[in-house]
């Protein structure tokens, strides 16, 4: 909003000019302050909710209204908090699913391995497997064999 | 039944080649109407409506249809079950393909496909967009270099092969790796917007229900292709 005025410290250019003060420019808590007390000066006139207070964890702009806000255009089902944090929920995961998931994927690639390397050294006919398996006997590789 | 003697190889223009040929005049005067007018003037998007039904489809689907990719290829390397080795290189190659066509699609759908290697460079490690855009290019890479060494078979090359037979484990953990962030990132994309989605559709485990259906849809898909590639080729089915 207005970011050259708001570098220099005024205010934006719409609030600025407005005659009524219905277009007001401040610290957020000094606009609530003043939201709530237009409400409870005039509670015939206004809806009572200042939109924007908490609707998607809240906004920067604030509005008064005296019809239904969803009349005015405006999301009334909104959730309460900031909306970023929905999916950070789950990107956050995300280096957790990296690790764990290559620890996991890795390890079951290993048994799986070790399994077919056993059978090719124990041989499935055989009833005493053998203890000393000689570590220098190449892994089975599957793809070599295994060709159509 | 080899493809010399089927009756219709010699058929040049048949119902399917009128039809394709008809789909190609169409998309290359769609083409030319959306990268000299934009977006708005083919789809009606606008700001208030950014993103068409059919990235549901396009995106949303195809990259699950090519979830059995990943799929086949961790049943077979890595838990070992060899019995589905015959439909490797078809599912890699249906794969790949996919995310070929989904990157291709994304070059019409996005509004300024001229910064489509934004995300290369301006990091935003809180944007889902992010992820879905770093697993795209990564895993279609991935799937490249699984299905490279039939191209390297075909051109007798002995180191490539060689070499990518020596980083293929670790290739397949990547490639199964980045397939579940993508999968489960298409879902995530819509955790931002609960008050656009139907309370029947909006959960919070969007990401691990789109990553399950992904691989049975992808599963279903190697099922269908199998199928359709035995019919057209008559080598039966494997």
């Amino acid at each position: 909003m207005c970011a050259p005025r708001l570098a220099q410290g005024l205010p934006t250019a719409c609030a600025s000019v407005c005659p009524t003060g219905a277009t007001t420019f401040g610290e957020r808590d000094a606009l609530i302050r003043e939201a709530r007390r237009r409400i409870a000066e005039d509670p015939k006139r206004y809806v009572d909710h200042v939109y924007g207070l908490d609707e998607a964890g809240g906004t920067s702009v604030l509005m008064l209204s005296g019809v239904s806000f969803g009349a005015l255009g405006l999301r009334e089902n909104l959730p309460h908090e900031p909306l970023p944090l929905l999916t950070w929920k789950a990107l956050s995961k995300v280096p957790d699913v990296l690790l764990f998931g290559a620890a996991l994927l890795y390890g079951i690639h290993w048994i799986t391995q070790r399994r077919a390397y056993v059978r090719l050294i124990e041989g499935p006919a055989e009833p005493e497997p053998t203890p000393e398996a000689p570590e220098s006997l190449p892994r089975p590789d599957p793809d070599t064999e295994e060709q159509p | 039944m080899s493809p010399e003697t089927r009756p219709d190889a010699r058929r040049r223009f048949g119902f399917w080649t009128v039809a394709f040929v008809l789909l190609m005049v169409a998309f290359a005067a769609v083409s030319v109407v959306r990268y000299t007018r934009g977006l708005g003037a083919t789809t009606h998007l606008s700001d208030r409506f950014p993103w068409g039904v059919w990235i549901g489809f396009d995106i949303l689907c195809g990259v699950g249809l090519a979830a059995g990719a990943f799929t086949i290829m961790a049943t077979v390397h890595l838990f070992n079950l060899h019995r589905f080795e015959p439909i490797v290189r078809p599912t890699v190659l249906t794969g790949f393909l996919g995310y070929v066509f989904v990157s291709f699609a994304l070059l019409y759908d996005l509004g300024q496909p001229w910064r489509i290697w934004h995300a290369l460079v301006f990091w935003n490690p809180h944007s889902v967009m992010f992820e879905v855009a770093w697993c795209v290019m990564l895993y279609t890479t991935v799937l490249g270099l699984e299905f490279a060494p039939v191209v390297f078979e075909r051109l007798r090359l002995a180191w490539p092969q060689r070499f990518l037979h020596a980083v293929r484990t670790p290739l397949v953990i990547v490639g199964v790796l980045l397939s579940t962030l993508h999968q489960s990132s298409l879902g995530s994309l819509y955790l931002i917007v609960p008050e656009k989605l139907h309370p029947l559709w909006y959960s919070p485990f969007l990401p691990v229900l789109f990553y399950f259906s992904a691989i049975g849809a992808g599963i279903g898909m190697v099922i269908v292709e199998s199928h359709l590639s035995s019919r057209a080729f008559g080598r039966g089915l494997r």
